[in-house]
């Protein structure tokens, strides 16, 4: 009975490791599919991302706003920078400077 | 007779049988002894060498993980500025050589190629076919050009894979970033000094640089060099806190992507390697070393201060001889007194100023994140160079120093390492004081009233909001053992000087006066027109200004939460 019941389990084991080998390439596989995908697109979104950086350098920036709006983009007076913040449910519009000169 | 017999025979059996026992047992003893011996000589020596192997091998164990990671062929990171984006990217392109020895008909391959390359020098192209070497024809080549090259089928011609560097913001970061050859190695800037790591990392490195500020830095800086007709300018932007640099600009500068072999001088990076006398902006120095060995107070009153002393055979005078001759500490530094500053140099004494300026690391070559760094002059110490180092002059450094002590002065005395490369905040945090904390709460509004005053000497920098303070240095700059007319114009701004966050400085190399130039005054006074001073005070105090008015708004929406 005990040798029935080592030899029973060996070829379970046996089975088992075959089985389990075989779904681990699979997935294996699927991964080396996947990460090589990856790669592709991630080479893809740099290019993207670098035309889109060269399209957005402050230079071509400045370039836009002196043909579209000239007299849209001006530079901003700290002065002029509000500060939204809540406080018990309530929007609270404080000017930036000052707070900030009043924490020092 | 028996009886000496018989004791005879017994001495000579128990002499016998004595020395058989012994022989046998001092024999087994000797076999034991020796072997033990070797045995403990090997142990000793096996003990040595494994203890040598393990102390050398901990040793090693670091160095071994940085630095053994394998190059891979044609890899080269990104390089990313603070927001991520792109400041230098890699692209796989393609050269393209030419094996003399395979070809078959040279005409028709010269017809071909010269099609494709209509702008190459095709007599270069024929000597070189004659030398039957191997050569590399057109590096960087386009889709197309290889499609073409391709579909002449022709064996000599050889292709070979290449990475090339493309840089979207072209000349915007040219001294920081520097170049790489065809074989992927860095030649200068940040390319040269990260050349390994960026062969063998896996993220791109980012840098603490602002594209946006470096942008508007380097066009104000550009505007004013006609204005002013400098033949260079300079400017930097720290992080008084941790010594991140958001932005470095040198001008003139070059375009990255032509990849240009540049060996003008004047295209020196002004930042880190250039090396000058900076004048006045050393009083800085001198005041707050007063203040950290406690030899004198803000109001510590300087009397009868002359217009004119002497030091070997030299005048030191004042700029401006209407500086009164009673001038508190916070006064010298505010009026720019030369006399009064070397009264306070004497105070301390040759060895405790030299051991002040080497601590905020104005007098030693700094170590930084590129290999092109200047090395500070100052020769031997002695009375008329404590006198003459007390307002800057005989003594010259880099700008990059002079912003790391600015920064280490302002910000409660934390010593900072300035840095080019973003790490963890943590990292990068100040936490060793190298100088009494209360240098910064006696100098921090002094600095402002240089700005905020009318005596002081940078009333244009005072832009509303930003509480601006900082420091004027104009200097002659030394040639051929004396000084020529050649000025060095630099303001060290200090912004907010409540909460030092930022340090500003811009320089300005032999800028001229611009009589057409409207000043237009922070304190309500009309506008004028023209500088009637070739100064720090009228020409790079303005440019502070104008950047800080444009820059100032990315500061304190995009930064200054954060940090």
């Amino acid at each position: 009975m005990k040798r029935f019941i080592v030899i029973f389990l060996i070829f379970f084991l046996i089975i088992f490791t075959t089985i389990t080998k075989n779904s681990t390439e699979k997935l294996e596989n699927k991964i080396f599919t996947i990460k090589e995908n990856i790669s592709v697109l991630e080479d893809k979104y740099g290019y993207v991302l670098l035309d889109y950086n060269f399209l957005t350098t402050p230079q071509k920036l400045m370039e836009y706003q002196s043909k579209y709006f000239e007299n849209d983009l001006i530079t901003i007076d700290i002065n002029e920078i509000k500060e939204i913040s809540i406080q018990k449910d309530q929007l609270i519009i404080s000017d930036f400077n000052k707070k900030k000169i009043n924490n020092e | 007779m028996n009886k000496k017999d018989s004791n005879e025979r017994l001495v000579l059996e128990n002499y016998e049988s004595d020395f058989f026992y012994e022989k046998n047992k001092s024999n087994l003893n000797i076999t034991f002894n020796r072997i033990a011996f070797i045995f403990f000589v090997f142990l000793m020596i096996c003990t040595i060498y494994s203890i040598k192997v393990i102390y050398l091998g901990s040793l090693n164990s670091k160095i071994k993980i940085e630095k053994f990671l394998p190059v891979k062929e044609n890899y080269r990171v990104d390089i990313l500025d603070n927001n991520g984006n792109f400041i230098a990217k890699a692209v796989n392109t393609q050269i393209v050589g030419i094996n003399p020895n395979l070809i078959i008909d040279e005409k028709k391959l010269l017809i071909t190629l010269q099609i494709i390359f209509p702008d190459k020098d095709f007599k270069e192209v024929k000597e070189r076919i004659k030398k039957k070497k191997y050569f590399r024809l057109q590096s960087q080549l386009n889709q197309n050009q290889v499609k073409k090259l391709d579909l002449l089928g022709d064996k000599s011609i050889k292709f070979e894979d290449q990475i090339t560097r493309f840089y979207p913001q072209k000349n915007l970061f040219s001294h920081i970033i520097g170049q790489i050859d065809d074989d992927n190695n860095g030649v200068s800037g940040i390319e040269k000094y990260f050349d390994y790591e960026l062969k063998t990392r896996k993220t791109p490195l980012q840098l603490t640089l602002d594209t946006s500020i470096q942008f508007l830095i380097r066009e104000e800086l550009i505007k004013f060099q006609e204005i002013f007709n400098n033949i260079g300018s300079a400017a930097i932007l720290m992080n008084v806190n941790n010594g991140n640099i958001l932005s470095m600009v040198s001008l003139p500068d070059f375009n990255l992507n032509r990849r240009d072999d540049i060996k003008d001088k004047i295209y020196i990076n002004r930042v880190t390697k250039g090396v000058y006398e900076l004048g006045s902006v050393f009083k800085t120095f001198t005041i707050a070393s007063g203040f950290d060995e406690e030899v004198i107070e803000p109001k510590t009153e300087f009397v009868d201060l002359p217009k004119k002393i002497w030091c070997a055979g030299n005048a030191i005078g004042e700029y401006d001889n209407k500086i009164p001759s009673n001038l508190t500490a916070e006064q010298i530094l505010i009026r720019s007194g030369n006399i009064g500053s070397v009264r306070i140099a004497q105070k301390l004494g040759e060895e405790k100023f030299e051991q002040f300026l080497k601590k905020i690391g104005i007098l030693d070559q700094i170590k930084f994140d590129i290999e092109e760094i200047g090395q500070p002059k100052i020769g031997k110490w002695g009375k008329c160079k404590l006198a003459t180092v007390a307002f800057g002059h005989g003594v010259s450094t880099t700008l990059l120093q002079l912003a790391k002590a600015y920064s280490i002065i302002v910000n409660g005395g934390y010593d900072i390492k300035p840095t080019l490369i973003k790490r963890n905040l943590e990292n990068n945090s100040s936490i060793n004081r190298i100088l009494n904390k209360d240098v910064s709460k006696k100098i921090n509004p002094i600095l402002r009233k240089v700005v905020s005053t009318k005596e002081g000497t940078a009333s244009f920098a005072n832009v509303e909001g930003y509480e601006v303070g900082g420091k004027t240095g104009t200097a002659d700059q030394p040639k051929d053992g004396s000084y020529s007319t050649k000025k060095i114009n630099t303001f060290v701004a200090i912004f907010p000087t409540s909460k030092p966050k930022y340090t500003l400085i811009v320089l300005l190399e032999d800028p001229k006066p611009n009589k057409e130039y409207v000043y237009y005054y922070r304190d309500g006074r009309p506008p004028y027109k023209g500088n009637w001073r070739n100064t720090a005070g009228w020409t790079s105090v303005e440019v502070v200004a104008k950047i800080i008015e444009k820059i100032g708004p990315i500061l304190a929406t995009k930064y200054m939460e954060v940090n």
